[in-house]
């Protein structure tokens, strides 16, 4: 209709109303006829305002306007706060302005509000704890949490200091600021997060909209930690956060979902200087999707800041140190930014005071070298660690100053802080020392989280890693440790009993299946280690059982960790002296770590496993005498490994598994003690080998158990195969020597007194070849000491060793007269092998059968001690006809045999 | 911090033409009205018979210290203050409207401290939005609407503020009212 035709109706409209209402649509009838857009215009109006009740409009103005007065006399209350108006909107909740009710002082703050359906009571749990430990920071760039609580509704709130000013980007452009204060402000913000790193707080969403500066020109950071406050987690059942809102100053690492941890905070913070200093942002994601932000991460470098601030007075300025400085917080690979805030900010400063400054391409390893040389000699006094979050494996130095009641003060466990040790240092050689350091801290700190975990699965089976991880320092057998055996088991049987409630609440999380296993493998190799073999055995086969169900999903570290099972059972099975059942686990080892090494040929770790299943099934088949088969599997195994040293030359414990793969090519080759092949050639040259590679990690690291163990073990290797004379019995005394070293430094290690004794027993029969009896004497002498105590543990090899040992010093003793020491030992040579098995209880009889022979002509001799020697003699025959039967018979055992056979037949002559 | 240079200032650059002006004006008049409300409201019964136009009022005279003799200036700034009571309440009742309409995105939270039916916020929203069309169609009908029952005016002070006659007020504001109604009650 066009401004005339309306012109037109209104006026018929008004001519129409002023008729009495029958004669009004005739009337318009009249006027209209030809038109009827206008007919039926002014027909709607007339009957429109028939309708109208006076006021009509009048009414819902007045109802609007009464409803609004009444809001904004009464604005809403949240409990002493009145709500004014609404300042912004977020993921799980909105920000009003409100001030306070009650005081005289009026006070701006500002007042998050949770929205309606995300109250449940899990989260308002949740919230309430974050809110307690939020509450505790106090730092002057950290905008103050003041307050919190629940409306009458039950929706929790925070309140917080309301900044009235704009996001410090555009302070900085505004306030007109120039480079060195623009740099400034920005080491204030680092102080701040720092301040909240080392209260285990993770802000999560650091950017320039988060960082408002108030009239008064200070920064302060706002949302500390109400990001995951206010975060949908609740919705998702495992705890990856939900993406930040703005991926543009977000880190790769959560972008993809993964935890935060401080140094995405780092990242962040990097962000915002870049745009401080360039005014643009490093990487912009507006408006991609999901996939096209993940491929922008890998695809898009980011702009050097003196390339983007075109336009800046100071954009020359920025070449060089800053460039590096900004580029290197932007890293995206987390191991390659600071390594905290407070680092960033220092190297900031570098900048501005001319000095060098940090940022440099840095690798791992290089920054590993660089922790371990900070500490080497032990002290650095009062360091504490920074505990990352699981996923983000980080461990740093900081100044401690009041490290046990900071500890005590932390609470929070909803994203679990997890303990470790940064990986490069396990595998450095000479860093025993700073793992002890590491060790003594963590301690008290976990103990202090067990009540926090509790009902969470999540955060239990977190907690138990921790746990895990703490024992694998105390006392892991296949890295290097501090001896601390005991505490070890504790720590990871407290993380069993973690997992185990952990698994009752949520039977198939793989995650805390797979940690149940290497929890469980750990524990079973140190029972081993420590002579539990029994317990061992059970600790093993119970984790397979668990595991079992699991193997078929698929998922790696599981499958590894039940593979690493799988060795550490069949060499449990071995020390029961179960060769069929170590040949069967071992067997299993080598087709899961076949099967992952083949899937994923860069994978060192499955790789080394791998190597370590060859030599294990070498193991078994040597135990059931397949000898040629365990040659075959042991040189495979070598073949690996080297593979594996040749690109990772510094890996201490690469190296030690290839001198075991040499030691066990030896064995099989030519070593006496157990049934070989006949080539003792070969074998010496394996054994020296192996040798060489223990003495390079012996002299690397002198305090690590292992280290000297091995050594000292390698050494009594050699002389099993050197020929008779001065030079074996040099290396005999060497590694006796060494091992003694070794036994100092922890004594419950039954493997060593295995060595020992034997070393010694071999040290005796050389001494006795070259007509030393006095020496050979305390040769044995030594060897039934170390061996003594030791045999309560029923392990086979010390048993057997220990009366091999009793045998030659009985003799010896007989033969020089000393009645009551020989016949003693022949006592205890009884009582610890008449229990034993066949061959064990042979050996056992014979030690006084052999005592009473060589009293018999000595000048102790007594009336009966030929028929006690006859007696005892031919029941060790028996036993030995016995045993022969039994499989594993072997040479040496023969020439046990026909010793007493002799013994026993020169004594039948006369 | 005194408004009134503020305030006087902005009626002169809306006077000459600034049409942002309007926006600075909101929250300055706003927190005078606030003010004025929780003083009126105290009273129970006041707040059922509550004028928003006697509000205007006393809030200009807060705001604007002294007696404007200057009937444009009067007159203007009445004109404003309809105007600018029309954006507080259709603003608020947009912020609160309850999102009983899918999707729910944004949150009403403050909708359990107010009693405030979502029927009455969508009428004042309609009203608004029909009276935007109308004033395409014909600005004068939608002034006075706007003047006459946001701002109170008289018919007289309308006649005078929109230089017209107190008839033609009169007549305008029948149609106006009328296609007001039918308007909203074909959409509903």
């Amino acid at each position: 209709m066009n401004p005339q035709q309306w012109e037109v109706a209104g006026q018929l409209f008004e001519q129409a109303l002023a008729l009495p209402g029958g004669e009004r649509t005739a009337f318009v009838d009249r006027q209209c006829a030809g038109d009827e857009e206008l007919r039926s215009e002014v027909s709607s109006l007339l009957a429109s305002h028939r309708a109208v009740a006076g006021g009509f409009v009048q009414e819902r103005i007045q109802r609007a306007a009464t409803a609004f007065f009444e809001a904004t006399a009464h604005p809403p209350r949240v409990g002493p706060y009145r709500l004014m108006r609404e300042l912004g909107r977020g993921g799980m909740g909105t920000v009003f302005l409100a001030e306070r009710d009650d005081d005289q002082y009026r006070a701006n703050v500002a007042i998050k509000l949770v929205r309606p359906g995300m109250d449940t009571e899990f989260i308002l749990a949740r919230f309430r704890r974050e809110r307690q430990t939020l509450a505790r920071l106090q730092h002057p760039n950290i905008s103050r949490l003041l307050d919190g609580g629940t409306t009458d509704r039950g929706l929790p709130y925070i309140v917080m200091e309301y900044i009235d000013g704009p996001a410090v980007t555009v302070h900085a452009d505004e306030a007109g600021l120039g480079l060195p204060a623009r740099l400034a402000l920005f080491r204030d913000l680092c102080s701040a997060v720092d301040y909240a790193h080392r209260h285990f707080i993770i802000h999560r969403d650091l950017k320039p909209g988060n960082i408002l500066v108030g009239s008064d020109g200070v920064p302060k950071l706002l949302d500390f930690g109400i990001c995951k406050l206010l975060q949908s987690e609740a919705v998702s059942a495992d705890d990856t956060v939900a993406a930040p809102m703005t991926p543009n100053y977000a880190s790769p690492e959560q972008i993809r979902g993964e935890p935060a941890t401080p140094l995405s905070d780092v990242y962040s913070l990097g962000s915002v200087l870049y745009e401080l200093v360039t005014g643009v942002c490093p990487r912009r994601f507006d408006g991609l999707t999901p996939v096209a932000v993940e491929q922008a991460l890998t695809t898009r470098a980011v702009q050097p800041p003196s390339a983007a601030a075109a336009g800046k007075k100071w954009a020359r300025q920025l070449a060089g140190d800053l460039d590096n400085v900004v580029l290197r917080a932007l890293e995206t690979d987390p191991a390659r930014r600071y390594e905290s805030a407070a680092q960033f900010a220092d190297d900031v400063r570098r900048y501005l005071e001319h000095e060098p400054v940090q940022a440099r391409p840095q690798t791992r390893r290089y920054r590993a070298r660089k922790f371990v040389e900070r500490h080497r000699g032990g002290v650095a006094a009062g360091a504490a660690i920074l505990l990352a979050l699981a996923g983000g494996l980080v461990a740093s130095l900081y100044q401690a100053r009041v490290a046990e009641s900071r500890l005590q003060q932390v609470r929070s466990l909803a994203d679990a802080l997890v303990f470790d040790v940064h990986d490069a240092v396990r595998d450095l050689p000479g860093s025993t020392r700073a793992r002890a350091l590491i060790v003594k801290t963590g301690v008290s700190y976990l103990n202090s989280l067990i009540g926090t975990a509790q009902g969470d699965p999540r955060a239990e089976t977190r907690l138990a890693t921790a746990y895990r991880k703490l024992g694998d320092a105390q006392g892991d057998v296949h890295a290097s440790n501090l001896g601390a055996t005991s505490d070890a088991a504790t720590s990871y049987q407290q993380a069993g009993a973690l997992l185990d409630d952990a698994l009752r609440r949520a039977p198939s999380d793989l995650e805390a299946v797979t940690e149940r296993l290497t929890v469980s493998d750990r524990l079973g190799a140190l029972q081993g280690y420590t002579g539990k073999v029994r317990d061992a055995v059970n600790t093993f086969q119970s984790a397979i059982r668990t595991a079992m169900p699991f193997e078929s999903s698929g998922n790696v570290p599981l499958r590894m960790a039940l593979g690493s099972i799988y060795i550490n059972a069949s060499e449990a099975y071995r020390d029961v002296e179960d060769y069929k059942g170590a040949l069967h686990d071992s067997r299993e080892a080598l087709r899961i770590f076949g099967e992952l090494a083949k899937a994923r040929p860069d994978d060192t770790e499955a790789r080394s496993s791998l190597a370590t299943s060859y030599a294990n099934v070498g193991m078994a088949e040597i135990g059931l005498l397949q000898l040629s088969d365990a040659l075959t599997h042991f040189r495979s195994g070598v073949a690996e490994m080297e593979r594996l040293a040749a690109t990772d030359r510094q890996n201490a414990s690469l190296k030690r598994s290839l001198m075991m793969a040499y030691g066990h090519i030896a064995d099989v080759l030519g070593n006496p003690g157990v049934g070989n092949l006949g080539d003792r050639a070969a074998a010496l040259q394996a054994f020296q080998r192996a040798a060489g590679l223990a003495k390079e990690l012996y002299e690397a690291d002198r305090a690590n158990q292992r280290a000297v163990a091995d050594y000292g073990i390698a050494l009594s290797r050699v002389e099993t195969v050197m020929d008779d004379g001065p030079d074996k019995v040099k290396v005999q005394r060497e590694s006796m020597a060494i091992l003694g070293e070794a036994v100092a430094i922890d004594a419950s290690n039954l493997q060593l007194k295995v060595y020992e004794t034997l070393v010694a027993q071999h040290l005796g029969d050389s001494l006795m070849k070259t007509g030393d009896r006095g020496s050979a004497r305390d040769a044995y002498a030594r060897s039934v000491q170390v061996a003594g105590p030791a045999v309560s543990s029923g392990q086979a090899p010390i048993v057997i060793l220990f009366i091999q040992s009793a045998q030659r010093l009985a003799r010896l003793d007989g033969v020089t007269g000393r009645r009551s020491e020989a016949l003693d030992l022949g006592k205890r040579a009884v009582q610890a092998g008449e229990s034993g098995p066949t061959r064990t209880r042979a050996r056992a009889y014979a030690v006084p059968g052999f005592a009473y022979a060589a009293l018999e002509e000595s000048a102790a001799r007594q009336p009966g001690d030929h028929e006690q020697a006859l007696s005892w003699l031919r029941k060790s025959l028996d036993a030995w006809r016995a045993g022969k039967a039994e499989p594993g018979f072997a040479a040496a055992h023969q020439r046990e045999m026909d010793q007493v056979a002799e013994a026993l037949a020169r004594l039948e002559r006369r | 911090m005194d408004p009134t240079p503020q305030v006087t200032q902005l009626l002169r650059d809306l006077r000459l033409g600034d049409a942002q002006a309007v926006e600075a004006l909101i929250p300055i008049v706003y927190g005078e009205l606030r003010k004025l409300a929780a003083h009126y409201l105290r009273d129970e019964r006041a707040a059922l018979t509550l004028q928003p136009t006697a509000l205007v009022n006393e809030a200009y005279i807060r705001l604007v210290a002294q007696d404007m003799p200057d009937w444009e200036g009067r007159s203007h700034f009445f004109g404003v203050a309809a105007h600018l009571m029309r954006q507080i309440l259709v603003d608020h009742a947009r912020r609160h409207r309850s999102q009983k309409r899918g999707g729910g995105v944004a949150a009403v939270t403050l909708e359990e401290a107010i009693a405030f039916a979502p029927s009455k916020s969508d009428d004042i929203i309609a009203l608004d939005e029909a009276l935007t069309r109308l004033a395409a169609e014909d600005e004068r009908k939608a002034r006075v609407i706007e003047l006459r029952f946001f701002g109170g005016m008289t018919a007289d002070e309308a006649a005078k503020a929109l230089n017209i006659s107190v008839a033609t007020v009169g007549r305008e504001q029948r149609l106006a009212e009328a296609w007001l109604h039918r308007e909203l009650t074909r959409s509903a």
